[in-house]
């Protein structure tokens, strides 16, 4: 498998480039991402927003290689700059290679929504998080030991020399949260990619741990992809933000400017449906139908048997663009430019091994 | 987790006095007693037994006694080390089934390895390799395995040991060595005839292990730990062990559960169709000769060893998996 070192712009660390993922099952072929393209800046922080089904986890899975049987990046570029400045394309890279294995978990961490299914019930926190040093850092056991503690700590973990000890089914569920970020950052990566880290807590304790991941990125000056379905968990976590739909991106743009000027219908209906805690009372807004399966993309824009804001015969017979419209301000939709993508999305795709 | 074994060890006590009780009262259920059924045998040979005998058999063995004071007194027994008397075979029983421990357990502790050995790769196999051709083949050998009587499999393996291997059909011991002191011949013929009872009385149980452990192994593949784990960058064969498998291997340690009865007594349909001088074989003629005591200690020990073994595979499981022990 040839091993390009290709080129990246200076400041990125991660560039993702039309990359499509398929999945072969039985009921057909799933098509889950379909040309996304992203990239991350060293050091600052994205966030991927869009319902489930539209594919944010399985960018994740792709970005480590880990997606499961039956999955494939099928064509795309998904370029990585390691820790030592080596710069690799991911989806070139065998995905049980040696080289792959340091990546996973040394550069490229991963935060999990579940923290409770995400550890294992019948090892202590201590063995799983020490595991990623005895992989990923050539420390002694008591050096180990001394930074697994240092790591509790730093995520505010009280006691922490004998709650390392302990299992996932001890720890409330912010603390086991606080006890994913630190196996997260013990590897120092440099990509931190957290897929709903708040989803599965209490309300009271969402803020907590989006303050730490953010206060842990600043310190370690780690790049952030935040994956959620939450536009409330957006504005204050990340510097730009992709609005995700089928596989591709819809909309993408600095935060705040996204949350002044959403062009996107799909952008404008997500925001409608997050609730207003001030204003007169109103019925919660929502987007009709839901997402498609991935088996079957719809014609032309994929938004279109969902969208009220339909321009005409277009919105199912072309593909939309994506669009630069402001600075730094992308949409795909022709209510704003009726440019069409030059190839079909279907006809990009060209095998190889992944 | 002290609490939990002295609470487990003091229940043992009352379990064991209703067990005792019950195989007690069973075996005085049926009409007659162990004497009149020897008397009948003995008058079918055309033997005769005077008044007086009789009487004084049966004043040997209490037959005449009240039902609970007999109950006690074989109890009793226990606590001085003694098992009773058989009617039947004039012997005490701790003799009748001490001389047949030694095979009893050999063939046992035999079968569970070999169900270990075969069913752990088996069953690994499968579920990592869910849907492959092995897959289905190790499916349909599983499926013929738990669906064969296993007195029919004795039967086939002793056709076939027979027919190919020229093994005198039966019994763990060839006739020219009956008899003889052990010596290094004694022992090759033992291994040549031992390995059919221990694979007749372990296809069943290697088989009902394989679909469990693969069906175990699947739902653990599935689980989200598996996915962090991988996320982290461990080798997938070394992440399989340590994870997965560390769960799904619960069925395993269950297995020493039901293995110590198994040990003692063996499987008695299987040791009577081989003609194994193991203890299974004699507890089925013990009861249909209403050989009380033999019977009744029989039954009374495979029970006390059901009990330990499950407590022993409890607390096997809690040191293995930390949420049943803190609970």
């Amino acid at each position: 498998m040839k091993q390009n070192n290709a080129e990246m712009k200076d400041g990125n660390i991660v560039e993702v480039e039309d990359l499509y993922v398929r999945f072969s099952r039985d009921e057909g072929i799933l098509k889950p991402i379909n040309g996304f393209s992203f990239n991350i800046p060293a050091g600052s922080s994205i966030g991927v927003v869009g319902e489930s089904g539209c594919g944010k986890t399985m960018t994740a899975y792709s970005l480590l290689r880990i997606l499961p049987r039956g999955g494939q990046i099928t064509h795309g570029s998904m370029r990585l700059r390691r820790k030592n400045g080596e710069v690799v394309d991911l989806a070139q890279l065998d995905a049980d290679g040696e080289k792959m294995r340091h990546i996973r978990g040394g550069d490229v961490a991963m935060i999990f929504q579940e923290p409770m299914t995400a550890f294992s019930p019948v090892h202590t926190l201590y063995d799983q998080i020490a595991e990623v040093l005895e992989i990923h850092s050539d420390l002694s056991d008591q050096d180990i030991r001394k930074r697994v503690v240092e790591l509790f700590d730093l995520v505010g973990i009280p006691d922490p020399e004998s709650r390392v000890d302990a299992y996932a089914f001890e720890f409330s569920g912010g603390m086991r949260q606080r006890a994913m970020i630190a196996m997260a950052l013990a590897s120092e990566p440099a990509l931190l990619i957290a897929d709903e880290p708040t989803t599965a807590l209490d309300v009271t304790v969402q803020a907590q741990v989006l303050r730490l991941i953010k206060k842990m990125q600043r310190k370690f000056n780690i790049a952030l992809m935040l994956i959620t379905h939450d536009l409330g968990v957006i504005a204050h976590m990340v510097d730009y933000v992709y609005v995700m739909y089928m596989g591709e991106v819809v909309e993408a743009a600095p935060v705040a400017e996204l949350f002044k000027n959403p062009l996107h219908p799909y952008t404008r209906d997500l925001l409608n449906s997050v609730p207003k805690m001030t204003g007169p009372k109103q019925e919660l807004a929502h987007i009709k139908g839901s997402v498609p399966s991935s088996a079957a993309l719809p014609p032309g824009c994929m938004f279109h048997p969902r969208c009220t804001r339909r321009v005409g015969e277009v919105c199912w017979t072309g593909e939309p663009a994506l669009v630069e419209m402001n600075k730094n301000h992308y949409v795909r939709c022709f209510i704003h430019s009726p440019e069409t993508s030059g190839m079909s999305r279907h006809a990009e795709e060209t095998e190889y091994d992944a | 987790m002290f609490n939990y074994i002295a609470r487990r060890i003091l229940l043992m006590i009352p379990t064991l006095v209703a067990i005792s009780m019950l195989i007690f009262f069973l075996i005085q259920l049926p009409p007659g007693d162990a004497i009149t059924s020897r008397l009948a045998q003995l008058q079918a040979e055309g033997s005769e037994i005077s008044e007086e005998a009789i009487a004084a058999l049966r004043a040997r063995f209490y037959l005449d006694d009240p039902v609970h004071v007999q109950y006690l007194r074989w109890v009793g027994g226990f606590f001085r080390g003694d098992l009773g008397y058989s009617v039947v075979h004039e012997q005490p029983v701790s003799t009748l089934v001490g001389d047949r421990l030694g095979y009893t357990m050999l063939i046992a502790v035999g079968s569970v390895l070999f169900t270990w050995v075969i069913a752990f790769p088996l069953g690994f196999y499968s579920a990592i390799r869910q849907y492959s051709t092995s897959d289905y083949v190790f499916t349909i050998f599983a499926f013929l395995g738990m669906a064969t009587p296993n007195f029919l499999l004795a039967l086939v393996l002793m056709y076939l040991g027979h027919t190919y291997f020229g093994i005198s059909v039966g019994g763990l011991i060839s006739p020219e060595f009956m008899g003889q002191p052990y010596s290094f011949a004694k022992l090759v013929d033992l291994l040549k005839h031992i390995w059919i009872p221990m694979v007749v009385v372990g296809t069943a149980g290697t088989a009902g292990l394989v679909r469990i452990l693969r069906a175990n192994l699947l739902d653990e593949l599935q689980k989200p730990y598996v996915i962090t784990a991988r996320a982290k960058g461990l080798k997938s064969l070394n992440l399989i062990f340590k994870y997965p498998v560390r769960i799904a291997i619960n069925p395993f340690i269950s297995t020493v559960g039901w293995m110590l009865p198994a040990i003692f007594s063996g499987d008695a349909i299987v040791g009577v169709v081989l003609n194994l001088p193991t203890i299974g074989p004699l507890l089925l003629e013990s009861l249909m000769t209403q050989d009380m005591y033999l019977a009744g200690s029989i039954l009374l020990i495979m029970s006390a060893l059901t009990v330990f073994g499950t407590l022993v595979s409890d607390l096997l499981l809690a040191a293995i998996d930390p949420r049943i022990r803190y609970d």
